[in-house]
């Protein structure tokens, strides 16, 4: 394992730059496509959904911490290593480089779609994905604490996105979100499936949790990423139900974008290629990360640097939409499957695994 | 076979070489200083041979009637004080039986003895003069030093409106006394060393010592007494060797000439570099903010103050993308400017027959080397050159049609902003920006844009200066430190030091105001 990737004095991270980085990797793409996905299911109530989805993602961080705390100074491969052998923690290290690498390609790929079909139709999407691979060099290669900063840097330089964005509200209409809940809790329960998987990101803590500098505001800290994303979230998806008629809006595959393209102002018009254009950096981030964590996995599995895995796997990734040349309906489709991945890994998975710490605690041989 | 032979070639070139130095290296310890006057000047002779400016003055001294010859570099020297302070008094000064042997009748302040003669030649190398006594095993060395030196003035480059007018000079010591008189205070610490191997140029640490960190001191300390360097003629190179990232394209340390500058940074917990034969002081280590505060700053009001700081960073951004931004506009993201100006746009463009990029470069090109000329040129020259490549670029090209209108518009604000900076090595890093800009937009973009700027934010936050953190307080994010970062606040207003420079100590002394 590289010396780099230990949790040691030159990659702690702050109590922001930890919020920021788990909100970071939640906030990405999902968030396009959100509304209309939302409303497939359940209609303009389809926002009590996510405030649902908050409470369940909110809770499953917080065990994830309550985890982590079993081994705080070391990642989840060192708490699985620690609690059951040598070979269960590499198996774990497999599934979490894999999965991390399915998350960071699966992203990567949309974003690159997502430029494609707005900004760069001409342009071939790996051609895209070329102009990526040497920020995201950099920034893996920087470690944790540079991927932190990075992250306050992109989400102080993207707030003003919000207040852009809230002019819209002039164009709105409050009467669509009326009735509240016309057709009962069922549908809203039901898109709760939906919902809790956009928050899908929050599983870095098994990561990032060592390289924190003070441990005992952690609860803190995923409590306020989660709900940062949830606020955000409810905004985007409340300002397109309000623009878009009920009916209007499962019409929009990427709603946001839609939305946007309405604002003009005189000096500029088409404001959504420069919104989804500074967006992309917020969606890099997302992935960038996601493939740090799979890195992190691979060179403890595998031996070599970890900056050289990550030089490898971008390159692979290039290759891999130069050659299998995948549109949105394979997209969306990977995605369907990978969230199922995604609801065992950062819902179930913690969950089982705090439940059989808590029940080895309790015998003499782990309580060390 | 030919490539055996240049290769032998080479290598023996080598060991021709490195004999070379390794005889440099060893030059003989010729020991310490003889009893006799005569075997001492041969001594010297054979030191300094072809040395026309090596002056040995022999002459009797009064009091004991010893032989005696005094030596020293002219030149070096400031010759009216070894006329009236040295010579003369060691010559026709009565003899006064009370004073012992060794008490000379020297008015000068600064007098050593010595008796290594490695010592003596760096002694005189410095401008101090030399004196020899028969029979006396030993020599003293004088300070006379008093080279010939500019006086001292305002900042070129730096230049500012309220302000010190005294600028840093060519001659260590003086900049020292400089800075000694903005912070007169038993804080300011300074630690002396020599670096270069084959030339000595002494080197001055200064800092306070209640203020800078001992670890970042030690620090700087250290890379500097590791330094292996022929000959140190500025703070530019010194610079170059002691940075954490050479293959950066920022300036990891500010090179400032003028002492105040110098003496803010100090009472930030800053360290100061001054080397000897440079105009200019390094200070260490820097974020990125530091190069964003003019000296003006501080002493203007501060809503003043505060706008100059946000046009700042605005005409820095101008100045590193918007030739990138108007060549994506035009050819990628033509939907994204409104349609009246695409009209116009349009119109102009149709008479250009080169694409964008081409079109923005000459430009670029043509801009940079009016500048550069006119930095060579003398002053009334320098402004001709200004007017007719103003005029060249402004009018003629336009009207010739190889650029159109906004596209000189675009340069010209460029070329205004990126001036704006008040430090030059920064804005010289800016203006080399553009050009990767510029190339990656053509070929992407406003996605090439965000790309760039996502990569140039990356670099900055993995940079260091001296270990420390190059983006602080912007990230990790300091929101206290702001009020000197983006804006700047009222001086009472900031109580405490900046966290992003870590110092000794948090609170600044009593900053009151009276109501």
């Amino acid at each position: 394992m590289d010396a780099a990737l230990k949790p040691s004095k030159s990659n702690r991270i702050t109590t922001l730059q930890f919020i920021l980085i788990i909100h970071s990797m939640q906030l990405g793409v999902g968030i396009i496509s959100m509304p209309k996905d939302v409303a497939d299911v359940s209609g303009t109530d389809g926002w009590i959904a996510i405030i649902l989805g908050w409470i369940l993602s909110t809770a499953a961080s917080l065990i994830i911490v309550q985890v982590m705390k079993k081994y705080p100074d070391g990642s989840i491969i060192d708490l699985i290593e620690h609690y059951f052998g040598k070979w269960i923690g590499k198996l774990a290290m497999a599934l979490f480089a894999v999965y991390f690498l399915l998350y960071a390609y699966l992203i990567f790929d949309r974003m690159v779609l997502l430029t494609q079909s707005w900004i760069m139709q001409q342009t071939q999407s790996w051609v895209l994905m070329l102009l990526f691979v040497i920020p995201a060099y950099m920034l893996i290669k920087g470690g944790v604490r540079d991927i932190g900063r990075f992250a306050e840097i992109t989400f102080f330089a993207s707030i003003w996105m919000v207040f852009v964005i809230s002019t819209l509200f002039k164009d709105g209409n409050w009467l669509h979100l009326l009735p509240v809940l016309k057709e009962g809790w069922l549908p809203v329960i039901r898109t709760v499936n939906t919902t809790i998987l956009s928050f899908l990101g929050f599983e870095c803590i098994f990561f990032i949790y060592p390289h924190l500098e003070k441990k005992q505001s952690a609860s803190k800290g995923v409590i306020i990423a989660n709900t940062l994303t949830m606020l955000i979230y409810l905004f985007i998806t409340i300002i397109c139900f309000l623009v878009f008629s009920p009916d209007e809006i499962t019409f929009f595959n990427d709603a946001v974008i839609s939305a946007v393209k309405i604002i003009e102002f005189r000096f500029i018009e088409r404001f959504d290629l420069l919104i989804l254009s500074i967006y992309l950096m917020v969606i890099a981030k997302t992935w960038i990360s996601a493939l740090f964590m799979s890195v992190y996995c691979t060179s403890r599995l595998i031996v070599g640097k970890y900056y050289v895995h990550a030089g490898i796997f971008l390159v692979a990734m290039v290759i891999t939409n130069y050659a299998l040349n995948t549109g949105w309906n394979e997209s969306i489709e990977a995605s369907g499957y990978f969230s199922k991945i995604g609801f065992a890994v950062a819902f179930i998975g913690p969950v089982c695994l705090w439940l059989v710490l808590l029940v080895m605690s309790q015998f003499k041989r782990w309580q060390t | 076979m030919e490539f055996f032979l240049r290769l032998y070639k080479l290598l023996t070139h080598r060991q021709v070489v490195m004999l070379r130095q390794s005889r440099e290296d060893h030059t003989p310890d010729r020991g310490t200083v003889a009893a006799g006057l005569k075997e001492n000047l041969a001594v010297l002779q054979s030191i300094f041979s072809k040395a026309p400016d090596l002056i040995i003055r022999s002459f009797i001294y009064k009091q004991s009637g010893q032989r005696a010859a005094l030596v020293y570099l002219c030149g070096l020297v400031d010759k009216n004080s070894i006329n009236n302070n040295v010579l003369y008094q060691l010559m026709f000064e009565p003899i006064d039986e009370s004073q012992h042997m060794t008490n000379l009748p020297i008015t000068i302040g600064d007098l050593k003895s010595t008796q290594q003669w490695s010592q003596i030649e760096l002694m005189l190398l410095e401008g101090h003069s030399i004196l020899f006594l028969e029979g006396a095993e030993l020599a003293y060395s004088l300070d006379t030093q008093g080279w010939p030196q500019r006086a001292i003035s305002d900042s070129q480059i730096e230049a500012s409106l309220k302000g010190a007018h005294q600028g840093f000079i060519e001659s260590g010591w003086q900049n020292v006394a400089l800075l000694r008189r903005m912070l007169s205070t038993r804080e300011l610490k300074m630690i002396e060393l020599y670096v270069g191997s084959r030339v000595r140029c002494k080197v001055t640490i200064l800092y306070l010592e209640d203020l800078a960190l001992p670890e970042l001191v030690q620090e700087l300390h250290n890379r500097l007494m590791e330094l292996n360097i022929d000959c140190v003629l500025n703070t530019g190179e010194l610079t170059e060797y002691l940075e954490d990232r050479p293959f950066s394209l920022l300036p990891q340390f500010i090179t400032t000439e003028r002492p105040d500058t110098a003496a803010s940074q100090l009472l930030q917990g800053r360290i100061c570099v001054v080397v000897d034969r440079s105009s200019s002081v390094m200070i260490a280590p820097v974020g990125i903010a530091a190069f964003f505060q003019g000296v003006d700053d501080y002493s203007t009001r501060w809503p003043v103050a505060t706008f100059m700081r946000i046009l700042r960073f605005v005409a820095c951004f101008i100045a590193a993308f918007l030739p990138g931004i108007y060549i994506a506009c035009i050819s990628f993201n033509v939907e994204v400017i409104p349609l009246d100006l695409i009209l116009s746009i349009g119109q102009f463009r149709a008479a250009v027959p080169f694409p964008p990029l081409l079109e923005a470069l000459l430009m670029e090109l043509m801009l940079e080397m009016l500048r550069e000329a006119g930095v060579r040129l003398p002053a009334p020259v320098g402004q001709t050159v200004g007017i007719v490549g103003g005029i060249v670029i402004g009018q003629a090209a336009v009207q010739a049609g190889i650029v159109s209108n906004l596209m000189v518009v675009v340069v010209a604000s460029t070329a205004v902003a990126s001036f704006i900076l008040p430090n030059f090595d920064m804005a010289a890093a800016i203006r080399l920006i553009r050009f990767p800009v510029m190339f990656i937009a053509s070929m992407f973009g406003i996605i090439g844009i965000v790309a760039c700027f996502m990569t140039l934010i990356i670099h900055l936050v993995q940079l260091r200066s001296l270990g420390e953190s190059y983006s602080t307080p912007i990230a990790p994010v300091r929101i206290k430190d702001w009020k000197d970062v983006f804006i700047r606040m009222p001086l009472w207003s900031m109580k405490n030091r900046p966290d992003s420079i870590r110092s000794l100590q948090k609170t600044r002394i009593g900053p009151k105001r009276r109501l």
